[in-house]
């Protein structure tokens, strides 16, 4: 690895990081105020212009509050608990593609920290990892209703995991490969329109985004979260810093699935314009953000819509309705793809259809 | 995009870094007092033998590790030990004192003797047949290629169908004896 080559990759880590961090800062205004003009109010905006220094202010205020922590917990774990939460969400950053590669000073730049032909793979092991930060949180608090909201929570997670990773091989077997480049690479044909959700997983999608729902304990799955203004959670005995941890964890969580939908469902940086030639990765870019931004915004447009599910019906949901659901959609596309190639059936597609 | 790692020097000293980490864990797991951290030492081992898999070239078994295993049977594992109070030291026994020294000793002895044994021997005791895309993959390798994922999905499906189909079973015959064993017995009820 030259010096050149990581100094590249120290850049892009740094940039990644810090547009993270402050898209996940400005998730929760985005929220907070999509949330009150659909429940017909303001919404924060006195704190700046728009209310826009609002996350600034919440900010200080996290850092300036009393770190409490119980005298019975388990120190240990107590303390590595936000940071098994917050560690795994903000890594799945590092594979996702945001774009096409650059020329930047004559030097060729690929718009993704790192890339391995097994980065989907990856993704999920990371969002896997996170349940340990609820698990760990929930038991090391010393509380009944901590343990017992971060077991609801932790196995609500896993549940919808499954479901989640059966409802992406559609996408896996259309495409052949785990990495998450050549996912985007496959749905640029079509001028720019031949993304997996047209072509031909809209039952994938439709899955993924309703598991993905349950894995980052959104609303209508949020009953882990609505205990702790019921009952107890596992972050109620947390404060200050750690507690912001946690929610930095559950946003940092929500746009690596708004990524995730983006590239593997929704073309992730293609559409109209992007094969042009110097300012065409730009384009491309844009439109990544663009669609990030439309599923950041379902996202909360959801939340304040839906009333939330009954664990109950939430575990039926997950078990009875979506895993069935995905292997159907498995064997589907399967079935579809070998015929598709065993009777050669690719020159009869119009011409605009095959490949670019 | 992936130099070859076996001859980079960086590689003996990811095999020994993350064996290492393995085995230190792997011992905190059998002598931890507390059964929560035996388990959670337990979970950083099995991350350890996945960064061995990446560092071997096995990528997809690596990411396999980490989402099924660790994601999803160790959490499992935790939940269960830490609801019924996994936290608690447990009781030592120990017949004879000393007893469990000598039997690491033994098992050590058994164990790494068997492996230095067959490593040494000129025939191998236990030797794998390659498969039929090994010729393939050693090329992609060199190549700088890794087909991990390739390899492993067509050896699944045509030498270990019958093993994989096999352990599916079992885990079945798991599952259906874990639910009766959790209805219990129907009480007759008198109304």
């Amino acid at each position: 690895m030259t010096l050149e080559m990581f100094l590249i990759t120290a850049v892009k880590i740094g940039l990644v990081l810090f547009i993270i961090l402050t898209a996940v800062a400005y998730c929760t205004y985005m929220e907070r105020r999509v949330l009150a003009f659909i429940q017909v109010r303001l919404g924060p905006n006195r704190v700046g212009p728009f209310g826009l220094l609002q996350p600034l202010a919440d900010g200080i205020k996290f850092i300036f509050k009393e770190d409490v922590i119980p005298t019975d917990v388990t120190r240990f774990i107590y303390i590595l608990a936000p940071i098994t939460a917050l560690v795994p969400a903000l890594m799945t950053f590092a594979v996702i593609p945001f774009g096409d590669r650059l020329e930047i000073f004559g030097k060729d730049i690929s718009l993704y920290i790192t890339g391995f032909n097994v980065s989907l793979l990856f993704v999920f092991a990371m969002t896997s990892l996170g349940v340990y930060g609820i698990v760990l949180a929930g038991w090391s608090s010393n509380s009944k209703y901590s343990l017992f909201g971060g077991l609801r929570s932790s196995a609500q997670m896993i549940s919808y995991e499954l479901a989640l990773s059966l409802s992406i091989i559609g996408v896996l077997i259309q495409v052949g490969s785990l990495d998450l480049v050549k996912i985007v690479e496959a749905q640029s044909g079509w001028h720019g329109f031949q993304w997996n959700v047209i072509a031909f997983q809209p039952i994938g999608f439709l899955i993924f985004f309703i598991a993905v729902l349950a894995e980052t304990n959104r609303v209508p799955f949020d009953l882990p979260e609505a205990e702790t203004e019921l009952v107890g959670g596992f972050h109620t005995e947390y404060s200050s810093m750690k507690f912001a941890m946690f929610f930095m964890a559950e946003y940092s969580a929500m746009i690596t699935a708004s990524c995730m939908a983006t590239v593997l469902f929704f073309g992730g940086w293609n559409g109209p314009g992007t094969q042009l030639e110097t300012i065409g990765p730009f384009i491309g870019l844009a439109w990544f953000t663009l669609k990030v931004f439309l599923f950041l915004f379902t996202y909360i447009w959801i939340r304040g819509t839906l009333p939330r599910f009954r664990y109950d019906q939430l575990m039926d949901f997950g078990w009875k309705l979506l895993l069935p659901l995905a292997i159907f959609n498995i064997v589907f596309t399967a079935t579809w793809k070998f015929l598709f190639h065993y009777y050669d059936l690719a020159p009869s597609l119009p011409a605009w259809m095959q490949g670019k | 995009m992936y130099p070859d790692l076996q001859s980079s020097p960086w590689f003996l000293g990811a095999v020994i870094a993350f064996g290492l980490w393995a085995v230190a864990t792997g011992s905190v797991v059998i002598t931890a007092q507390r059964p929560v951290h035996a388990a959670l030492a337990l979970v950083s081992a099995l991350m350890a033998v996945a960064g061995l898999f990446a560092v071997l070239g096995a990528e997809f078994l690596a990411g396999a590790q980490v989402l099924v295993y660790v994601g999803g049977v160790m959490v499992l594992f935790v939940f269960v030990i830490m609801v019924v109070g996994g936290g608690r030291k447990t009781a030592e026994v120990e017949p004879v004192s000393g007893v469990r020294f000598l039997a690491a000793t033994v098992v050590v002895l058994v164990i790494g003797g068997s492996i230095v044994l067959g490593a040494r021997s000129a025939q191998p005791a236990f030797e794998l047949r390659p498969g039929p895309r090994a010729a393939a993959s050693k090329d992609a390798v060199r190549a700088g290629v890794s087909r991990n994922t390739e390899d492993v999905g067509t050896d699944l499906y045509t030498r270990a169908a019958l093993p994989f189909e096999v352990a599916s079973l079992l885990l079945l015959v798991a599952i259906v004896g874990a639910v009766v064993l959790a209805k219990g017995r129907r009480v007759e009820q008198d109304d």
